[in-house]
């Protein structure tokens, strides 16, 4: 019997980002478009659904049968993203600051908050995509 | 670095998902291991070694390094 060829484990990881990203993402940006969350304050939604994504993708990474999450080299690249990206936070922070005492821009605590929240992520995320292509952490 | 994992799993008629099972660890380590981009540490090394039945080294080879 001929059977189908399923997808490639990485295929439907992305597929499956991708299917549980945009929903969440279009309903925050459905918020600022009806105008009922003005965008400054598209922070803590943003924050939320960016959580709500990561248990789903976990809960569905887990029961889609990947038995083991983490070994030594997702540690390694992990924590070696983690430091990439604390790196990168700090000089963001330093660079707020330097805003704040020149006067440039004038942005909330909440803003700020939600700026390195969001620096912090994004960093993290790409060094770890980055990396993990990569193979090792050395050439 | 050349590795020989691939020749001795497919001896054994392992799967990338067995071995990785077995040494606990991710299919996608496995895969990085084969194509010699990903250098293991010695307990890893070792772990697939007494799996396929081989040396560490005869499954990995550095002679391509200066």
């Amino acid at each position: 019997m001929k059977t189908r060829k399923k997808f490639s484990r990485k295929r439907r990881n992305t597929i499956l980002v991708i299917v549980l990203a945009l929903p969440l993402f279009a309903g925050d940006i459905a918020l600022i478009m009806r105008g009922t969350t003005p965008l400054a304050e598209i922070g803590l939604p943003f924050v939320l659904t960016f959580a709500v994504f990561i248990a789903l993708y976990s809960i569905i990474r887990h029961k889609g049968g990947e038995k083991i999450e983490y070994d030594e080299r997702s540690l390694r690249i992990e924590g070696r993203a983690f430091a990439y990206s604390w790196y990168l936070s700090f000089y963001a922070v330093t660079l707020l600051l330097l805003n704040d005492n020149l006067g440039l821009l004038k942005i909330s605590s909440g803003q700020v908050l939600f700026l390195i929240i969001a620096v912090m992520l994004i960093t993290f995320f790409i060094n770890k995509y980055f990396l993990g292509r990569r193979g090792d952490l050395e050439d | 670095m050349i590795t020989h994992i691939r020749e001795f799993r497919a001896r054994l008629d392992l799967t990338q998902n067995q071995l990785a099972e077995a040494v606990g660890v991710r299919r996608e380590t496995i895969v990085y291991l084969e194509q010699g981009r990903y250098n293991p540490s010695l307990r890893l090394a070792h772990s697939i070694a007494r799996r396929l039945h081989a040396t560490i080294d005869e499954l990995f080879d550095f002679s391509d390094e200066k």
